[in-house]
């Protein structure tokens, strides 16, 4: 109720602010100099309402996987990410994880560099019929050990492992991933590094593959570990749900929005 | 829970008045809570990834406004001299709809090529994307990555994509070496 009380203080500016919208709404960006200090003050001031009153103490009462579903409270807070502080978003993010550890031993896997077969494969081999929740750890999702190497303790062996598997599927010893077609294009053509999963790696082998690689970027989110995978904005998109190919889903969006508001 | 909810539609209302006209990043908010482009942001993956591609199916698509286009569309689909079919990012060529080998592409039909084509290239990897969508939820839940930006799931999983070297520099401890070093450590920040 307090940002309604602070919509009547400042209801003026607010119209100000609308009309220029209204009347310019592609260039919503050139009069971003001129704003009055005190409208930012007060945009910021309502994103932290939004955040700290709302949003934070709320997260765990809206079921976020109808965020699909239009008309759902999900799919509105879903539309309006942007708006929700990072902090919000972690904490919720690691509020959804610590429910889930498990209190199970980690597997050892165990890897053969001097193997033929790629650390990959090998990985998949050993993991692949193992279920997820065996995985579920905060600092390691398991032990590697690698055959025929001394190490001391598990850590080192563990991200090397990882590190390796990154290396192979963005090379063309494991034929996952492609660079995308701009690779080769080459002048100003944008991400011309990045790879894309190929279309034509169809196999069982290669879905269940693409599978451990869902797992290794869960695990990246489960234990902080950084992944060294280059990726373009259209792999990431739908993980987080960020697709919206229909006309009809534009308009069901609009007309969303104004009979929620 | 129906108070709160009426809470956050007011909130949202007025953030979204406020920050409508606000830079840069809440231009996005803008355009997807009226849908103005929303086509065109898929459209626009397929430029991040194939750049060439995208000139070609949107010239193809191009509406006859003035001679010089006309001219232009019905010179690339001479030269396309092409079947209802598309070669995808990793050279596989696939036809665009039944029987699209045999289906030649004309001046009459580019627009329906140009649509199938951009659907096609968009999901082309859909089945691959699915089976690492499935192993990343077997192990975090989708919803619980539902109000994340991409970019966001991008720097947890890679790491920020800029180092900040003064964090860095603040956060390390040199341990050993003489007293003499000290100009050692400078220089080495020096060329970082």
């Amino acid at each position: 109720m307090a940002a309604e009380d602070s919509h009547a203080l400042t209801s003026a500016s607010v119209h100000a602010a609308t009309a220029r919208q209204e009347a310019d709404p592609a260039g919503c960006t050139s009069h971003a100099n001129t704003l009055p200090l005190a409208l930012v003050r007060f945009r910021l001031s309502i994103l932290l309402v939004l955040n700290s009153k709302l949003l934070h103490p709320m997260l765990r009462l809206i079921d976020l996987s109808l965020a699909h579903v239009p008309g759902t409270l999900a799919h509105t807070l879903a539309s309006w990410r942007e708006l929700v502080c990072e902090d919000v978003k972690y904490s919720h993010l690691q509020r959804v994880l610590s429910m889930a550890t498990t209190a199970q031993e980690k597997l050892l896997v165990v890897i053969d560099r001097r193997a033929k077969r790629p650390v990959l494969e090998q990985l998949q081999v050993q993991l692949g019929r193992v279920h997820a929740s065996r995985l579920r750890h905060p600092d390691m999702a398991f032990l590697v050990q690698f055959v025929g190497e001394g190490a001391e303790g598990f850590n080192g062996p563990y991200r090397e492992c990882l590190s390796s598997v990154c290396d192979e599927l963005q090379s063309a010893r494991v034929a996952l991933l492609g660079l995308c077609p701009n690779g080769s294009a080459g002048g100003t053509a944008p991400n011309q590094d990045k790879f894309i999963p190929r279309p034509s790696a169809d196999t069982p082998d290669s879905m269940a593959a693409f599978q451990l690689l869902g797992r290794l970027l869960g695990v990246a989110l489960w234990t902080s570990l950084r992944l060294d995978l280059h990726m373009p904005p259209c792999f990431w998109k739908p993980l987080v749900g960020q697709v919206r190919a229909l006309i009809a889903v534009c308009l069901s969006v609009r007309l969303r929005f104004f009979v929620f508001l | 829970m129906r108070d709160w909810c009426t809470v956050l539609g007011v909130a949202g209302r007025l953030a979204c008045k406020q920050l409508a006209s606000a830079p840069l990043r809440w231009l996005t908010l803008w355009r997807r809570c009226f849908g103005c482009v929303v086509q065109r942001v898929d459209a626009e993956d397929l430029r991040l990834v194939d750049a060439h591609a995208f000139r070609l199916l949107r010239q193809l698509a191009e509406e006859d406004v003035g001679g010089a286009d006309a001219a232009e569309s019905a010179l690339l689909v001479e030269q396309l001299a092409g079947r209802f079919e598309i070669s995808l990012s990793d050279g596989a060529v696939v036809p665009l709809c039944r029987g699209g080998s045999d289906r030649p592409l004309t001046q009459e039909n580019r627009f329906e090529f140009s649509r199938l084509a951009l659907e096609t290239r968009l999901h082309e990897a859909r089945a691959q994307m699915d089976a690492i969508r499935s192993g990343l939820s077997s192990l975090v839940p989708p919803s619980a990555l539902q109000l994340l930006d991409w970019r966001e799931l991008e720097a947890l999983v890679t790491g920020p994509p800029e180092i900040d070297l003064a964090l860095l520099r603040e956060h390390t401890v040199c341990r050993g070496g003489d007293k003499g070093e000290e100009t050692v450590v400078e220089r080495l920040w020096e060329v970082l």
